[in-house]
């Protein structure tokens, strides 16, 4: 292998170290960004869904557990696992505040990367590794403290199989993430402020992923529509093939449809970011 | 308009009330000003905004729509009351967005000193630094939060709630609102002065923003208490909805604005005495 060749792993570890440095500096704001990311809508639903099936079950007069009522196909126990599957599974997603492309375009400081001897794309995948790996270990944390509290109600992987083929539907789906906000950091060339571009992206792929409904819950229409993006399949498929309601056959589904976007997006950033830099000229806007 | 608020007690509330519309006006001419140039971000922000509001709007409808319409209900709350209950969410939101969108960037200015140059100036640093940041596209969306929530009313008017009670009654809603929402970021905020630029206070913001936007009755009793007594978040959607709705006996909803009072004392308080630890560049 040519030196050159070793010259871009290298570069990428060295970045993953780099950006764990800088995320563990202020040790209360790692607690709060790092651990407790996405811990709270979950925790808000399962109370709205705990009085949501509490007036399903009067209606049916006074349902036991035993004889769970089901609403659009999900009973009360299914629903408490997917609440605590969301709350594993958001933190994989790669956050719309991970990146700080935007000021980098915006204040010409990209031209200090465009001399350097390597891809600039380099740097920020070396930010998507540092957060996956990071949050791999704030997931696997947060799900044996749930396991240790509440082991009867809490999200148990049916398979290794299934956590497998969960775990890398999230990752790609993350990774498309990841690509969707490049992209749009990268408008900081044309626009003055993009964060509401960022914060309107994390809305949408948070409510058509299933963050506050799991999208096989909506009605048919929307459920048709919806499991054909990519956020389905990043945040409510996953947690469906670790409870066993979806399969391997709908995992490889899954991974041709979120393959083919994440291809997709790949290419839009790189014909963004080359219109992008036809457009720069290293002084600021 | 005078460069300082008035100091002798002789001017009295009237005079620095007086003032600080005047400080206000120019926040907002500013404002305008500056969101003139950026017309893109402009409609952004409007759209984003609208993005949240119909996250809520179809999230609710789904759920609702689970059982066959008009049959389930959220602690109570039917779906009827709930479109009404989020119309008090967004006018929570929209006030919150038009003025005081300042509270993003509190954290980070506490350690960054930018604190100074609204310190020498001579009116309440809270106040100063807080509502600097006037949004007209936060005004839009409060505009369609309003345009909802009168949809909503219209809804439950005439079988749940008289057309002439909601003129006392809505106004002294918004007022709830707005006084609650003041106090409430002004709380979350005071936690940076002790762990500077932790976003603790943006997590706790988010935290009590997110139970609020759902009736109270959906916790645990426990939650519920916390939320009506301690931490007042119920002055943002719940207090409000419930009074338009006539859901409140006549004692509670006399008493409460005056726990809300005594809260914005308290939080006032500690807000000094946080400030008193600021020392320029703190991180």
């Amino acid at each position: 292998m040519s030196a050159a060749a070793a010259r871009g792993p290298l570069l990428l570890l060295r970045m993953v170290a780099y950006e764990f440095r800088k995320r563990i500096q202020f040790r209360a704001g790692f607690v709060v960004r790092e651990v407790l990311n996405g811990t709270v809508e979950p925790l808000v639903m399962l109370f709205v869904y705990t009085a949501l099936y509490g007036s399903a079950a009067s209606l049916a007069g006074g349902a036991t557990e035993g004889d769970e009522v089901a609403l659009g196909g999900w009973t009360y126990r299914e629903i408490i696992q997917y609440v605590a599957g969301l709350v594993v599974v958001r933190k994989l997603v790669f956050h719309n505040r991970a990146l700080d492309l935007a000021p980098e375009i915006f204040e010409g400081r990209v031209t200090k990367y465009l001399v350097m001897p390597f891809r600039f794309f380099v740097l920020l995948q070396g930010r998507f590794l540092q957060f996956t790996l990071m949050q791999l270990a704030v997931a696997t944390l947060a799900w044996c403290i749930g396991y240790a509290l509440a082991p009867e109600y809490w999200l148990v992987p049916v398979s290794a199989a299934a956590t497998l083929q969960a775990v890398t539907l999230v990752l790609m789906g993350s990774y498309c993430c990841f690509l969707v906000f490049f992209i749009l950091n990268a408008m900081a060339f044309w626009l003055d402020v993009i964060w509401s571009l960022l914060v309107m992206a994390w809305f949408v792929i948070g409510f058509t992923g299933g963050a506050l409904v799991p999208v096989s819950q909506m009605p048919e229409g929307m459920y048709e529509v919806l499991s054909y993006g990519f956020p389905y399949w990043m945040i409510t498929a996953p947690i469906e093939l670790l409870m066993g309601r979806l399969g391997a056959g709908d995992f490889l589904h899954g991974a041709a449809l979120v393959g083919g976007q994440l291809l997709a997006l790949d290419l839009l950033r790189r014909w963004v970011w080359r219109r992008g830099l036809a457009r720069y000229v290293g002084a600021g806007m | 308009m005078s460069t300082s608020p008035p100091q002798s007690s002789g001017a009295g509330l009237l005079g620095r009330l007086r003032w600080g519309l005047g400080v206000e006006r120019q926040y907002v001419r500013i404002g305008f000003v500056r969101k003139s140039q950026f017309r893109v971000e402009f409609v952004n922000q409007v759209l984003m905004d609208l993005c949240f509001y119909a996250s809520f709007i179809l999230t609710f409808d789904i759920l609702y729509g689970l059982g066959g319409e008009g049959r389930l209900n959220l602690g109570g709350w039917t779906h009827e009351e709930m479109r009404v209950y989020l119309g008090m969410v967004f006018v929570a939101d929209g006030l919150f967005m038009t003025f005081l969108g300042q509270q993003w960037h509190f954290g980070q200015d506490l350690k960054n000193g930018n604190l100074d140059s609204i310190r020498v100036r001579p009116g309440s640093t809270a106040f100063l630094y807080f509502f600097q940041r006037f949004s007209p596209e936060g005004l839009t969306n409060l505009l369609f939060g309003l345009g909802w929530l009168a949809y909503a009313l219209v809804g439950v008017v005439p079988e749940q709630t008289a057309a002439l009670t909601l003129l006392w009654s809505l106004p002294c809603a918004v007022a709830v609102i707005a006084w609650s929402q003041v106090f409430l970021m002004l709380s979350y905020n005071v936690v940076e002065f002790w762990l500077l630029n932790s976003d603790v206070g943006h997590l706790v913001s988010m935290l009590l923003s997110n139970f609020g936007e759902r009736p109270l009755e959906v916790y645990p009793s426990a939650i519920g208490r916390l939320l009506k007594f301690v931490l007042p978040v119920a002055g943002m959607a719940w207090f409000p909805a419930s009074l338009v709705l006539g859901r409140l006996d006549a004692g509670f909803a006399l008493a409460y604005p005056f726990l809300l009072l005594g809260f914005a004392v308290v939080v006032l308080r500690i807000f000094r005495r946080g400030l008193r630890r600021y020392e320029s560049a703190m991180g």
